[in-house]
């Protein structure tokens, strides 16, 4: 039957009927065929309006609960004090003026430290940059404060800002880089990935931008005050393809109340790793919610193995040798894959194998879980009485020290410039402007992990958060554990962790042992290399 | 129809211009990528070594064991509840109405979405549905991290969202079955479940057949969704397709040539699933 035929058909589930049109009316059983009556017809479509009506007025009624529900949502995070209490908060408020944008910098005192600037913002007024940024803390921060209109305000540039989850961020980067149309003039990159970017010509040297006194009035901006060793993370082939964005890495947390109930000093966190695995052995009580220890178990060059990359360096473990062999078969890998897990299994919450830094970063702020060892920035949220139900109770200090050395992976976003836009210097612009020193320290504020030394080290940041100073020891110390090695920079290796991250995952859901997943990564990861053309 | 027939290709066109440029250009183009090593640094023709490669991987067959795994077991469980639900809905009662819009919900619903719903749902310390068994005693699985569940995990969220769609089909299709002839057979004695194999369901062979097809046609593609947004390809590879491996390979590995020929020999083995799909079921296809 046509589709038009059927139509009619369906449109009256009568099955007395068979055969259903505008004028006539056909009846199964008899093959009468009788002519619609108006009436029925009538009352039909009255009955249709009716409920059409209701419909369309419900819908009504939904989106503009959903729309007031917005508003009112926006207009409460406009008019709410600002996070922390500030005495400096008094001296900020002057009169006409609107709302400061940090609690710890004013921003007249940004835009005079601006003004300082021996160079013309305005040189390229006019043009418009595409810039992908990821969804985190430093660009929720840079746009909750206002930093991006600012710079609209202040270099006459048109900026339009998209902000992406991590694996769309690079899907549509790459798809850029891959068709060399230029669409994103500015994107936040993963080092994993910038030594590909690097190798294949598509991101710009940033070392002319940095040197040209047109642009870049260097001792305003201060080069230095970044720490060479991510600078240097950042370098690939020769150039430097992208600028650090903030001094990350990891960091251990403990929450101090659960240590006091179980029993263990709450200032004294595990310092390596027999005290980490008899530690969270003693805080794992799960019949009362409460887990040992969690860590990223989820498959991904930058999610389990990220975490788990300090483990096997710690335990002398190390993913290549000069020939650029695979070594994960080696015991001291094993070892590591093996603690890792069995910490895991026997002290993490259950479908540990499926978390990511969100789940643990939700499950600290929900006082679920005791011991991790992830990213800094976490404290942006769990000391944070909005988000948090633990705040003030948690401890920091450095990654626990395993049987070789102490090892803390480093890690940064990288700003980089598409070698196909077509407005690089107002896009170095933007970079300067977001990497200042007045702009670093005003987001510095809220999340502290900024990208200057300057900035972090700053005393203002004290007045309100009263973890910060354990929380800058513990960065400050574990800085000196960096090791560039844990997290090596070539080309395959978002395919060689990603390997290593579905071995390392199949393990902690208790799929295969440590021995067998480490040689079976380990031959993968040899092919992969070989077919690179590693061993010619 | 005389002004239509002159006026063919003018007719044609808007259709045509489409096809091209969304179907059959990328079509040709990912031939082309296939035989190419073709990365970030740009393309050179290598011939058929991607497809050499491939063949040797082994998580590669693994997911394409996967592919096959999935689409059949999904389809044949819609396939058993469509039909159920769509008798049930055949029959008038109360609130039918009501019965049958809610049950076209789901498939409104975008993927991505229903997959971080499940994700949550799924999860064993946070979510609704291991909540809801303890509430009876037993303790719930771990869905998405036992390798053995996880893949019916994936199964279960692709049914619970495209069972209306295959109810919708076989809906329309229990129309065509006519009611005297039922009723001679119940006058013969026939029980239902007999009347149900010997005459509904040889009625509507046609329209089964349609179902089957575009459900797995669907499926094959679809699942991606689900798949990335609740175990990224499973513990170990165990929910790794291939889709999901594709799009793994062209976007984390930045191997496009290779994704392009993994996409080919899916392309082929659908092929192949739907030809003997056919030739199964043995019917007249598309005739009306």
């Amino acid at each position: 039957m046509s589709i038009a035929a059927s139509y009619f058909h369906s449109r009256n589930m009568n099955r007395n009927v068979k055969w259903e049109s505008d004028n006539i009316k056909i009846f199964e059983k008899t093959g009468t065929v009788v002519p619609v009556n108006i009436k029925d017809r009538r009352k039909d479509m009255k009955r249709k309006t009716v409920v059409l009506t209701i419909v369309i007025v419900l819908m009504l009624a939904l989106c503009s609960t959903g729309a007031a529900l917005l508003w009112a949502g926006s207009k409460k995070e406009e008019a709410a004090p600002p996070k922390k209490e500030a005495a400096v908060e008094e001296e900020m408020a002057v009169e006409g003026e609107k709302e400061e944008p940090s609690d710890f910098i004013t921003m007249a005192e940004i835009r005079r430290q601006i003004d300082e600037a021996n160079i013309d913002w305005m040189q390229q007024k006019g043009k418009a940059i595409n810039v992908a940024l990821q969804s985190e803390s430093d660009t929720w921060a840079l746009e909750e404060l206002g930093m991006l209109d600012l710079f609209e305000e202040l270099t006459g540039i048109k900026l339009n800002y998209t902000m992406f989850e991590e694996a769309q961020l690079r899907e549509k980067t790459t798809i850029d880089y891959i068709t060399k149309t230029g669409i994103y003039d500015l994107a936040m990159s993963d080092p994993a990935y910038m030594s590909s970017y690097a190798k294949a010509g598509v991101v710009e040297d940033l070392r002319p931008y940095l040197n040209n006194p047109q642009l870049t009035d260097k001792e305003w901006f201060d080069p230095d005050d970044f720490p060479q060793g991510f600078k240097d993370m950042g370098t690939f082939y020769g150039i430097l393809a992208g600028w650090p964005m903030h001094l990350s890495g990891q960091m251990l947390y403990w929450n101090k109340k659960y240590f006091e109930k179980y029993g263990l000093d709450p200032e004294r966190g595990p310092r390596n790793m027999d005290e980490l695995r008899d530690f969270a052995k003693k805080c794992h009580h799960p019949e009362d919610g409460v887990y040992g220890i969690a860590l990223r178990g989820l498959r991904g060059d930058g999610l389990n193995v990220f975490a788990w990359s300090s483990f096997m360096r710690a335990f002398g473990g190390r993913w290549f040798d000069e020939n650029w062999n695979p070594q994960l078969d080696s015991p001291e890998v094993i070892k590591s894959i093996q603690f890792y897990s069995d910490l895991l299994k026997d002290y993490g919450p259950p479908g540990v194998a499926n978390w990511e830094w969100s789940k643990i970063m939700t499950a600290m702020a929900e006082g679920t879980i005791v011991i991790t060892v992830d990213a800094p920035t976490f404290s942006y949220v769990i000391e944070d009485p909005e988000k948090s139900k633990t705040v003030g109770e948690w401890g920091y200090g450095p990654n626990p020290a395993g049987p070789k050395k102490q090892v803390m992976t480093p890690f940064s976003w990288y700003l980089t410039i598409n070698k196909s836009s077509k407005r690089k210097e107002a896009t170095w612009l933007f970079i300067q402007f977001i990497m200042s020193k007045p702009v670093q320290v005003a987001i510095g504020g809220p999340i502290i992990a900024t990208g200057r030394l300057s900035a972090i080290a700053d005393p203002a940041f004290e007045k309100g958060n009263p973890w910060l100073p354990a929380w800058r020891e513990a960065i400050t110390e574990n800085a000196q554990y960096a090791d560039a090695l844990a997290r090596p920079g070539f080309p395959q290796w978002p395919e060689v962790g990603d390997i290593m991250g579905a071995e390392l995952e199949s393990v902690i859901a208790g799929l295969k042992d440590p021995a067998d997943a480490a040689k079976a990564a380990n031959t993968r990861i040899r092919q992969v290399m070989e077919e690179a053309g590693y061993y010619d | 129809m005389v002004i239509a027939e002159k006026n063919k290709i003018k007719f044609l066109l808007p259709v045509l211009i489409y096809l091209n440029l969304f179907v059959i250009f990328p079509t040709i183009y990912t031939w082309y990528m296939s035989l190419s090593d073709y990365g970030l640094e740009g393309s050179r023709f290598v011939g058929v070594l991607n497809y050499i490669r491939i063949v040797k991987d082994v998580i590669f067959l693994r997911s394409l064991l996967n592919t096959f795994y999935l689409v059949i077991a999904a389809v044949l469980i819609q396939f058993v509840l469509g039909m159920l639900i769509a008798l049930i809905l055949n029959r008038d009662f109360i609130g039918k109405h009501f019965v049958y819009w809610s049950i076209l919900l789901p498939m409104i619903i975008a993927p991505v979405v229903v997959g971080l719903t499940f994700r949550i749902l799924y999860d064993p310390s946070l979510g609704l549905i291991n909540y809801l068994i303890s509430m009876t005693g037993f303790k719930g699985p771990e869905w998405l991290t036992t390798p053995s569940i996880a893949m019916l995990s994936v199964i279960l969220v692709d049914t619970w969202q495209w069972t209306p769609f295959m109810t919708l089909l076989l809906l329309a299709g229990l129309q065509y079955v006519p009611e005297d002839v039922h009723e001679s057979a119940m006058v013969d004695g026939a029980s239902s479940f007999q009347r149900f194999v010997f005459i509904t369901l040889p009625i509507m062979k046609n329209i089964i057949a349609l179902a089957l097809i575009f459900r797995s046609l669907d499926c094959f593609n679809k699942t991606f969704d689900v798949i990335y947004m609740t175990t990224r390809g499973g513990p170990g590879y165990s929910t790794e397709t291939i889709p999901t491996f594709a799009y793994k390979t062209a976007f984390t590995y930045l191997k496009f040539g290779k994704a392009a020929s993994q996409s080919i020999v899916l392309f082929f083995a659908i092929m192949l699933f739907i030809i003997s799909l056919r030739a199964l079921i043995k019917e007249e296809l598309v005739s009306s």
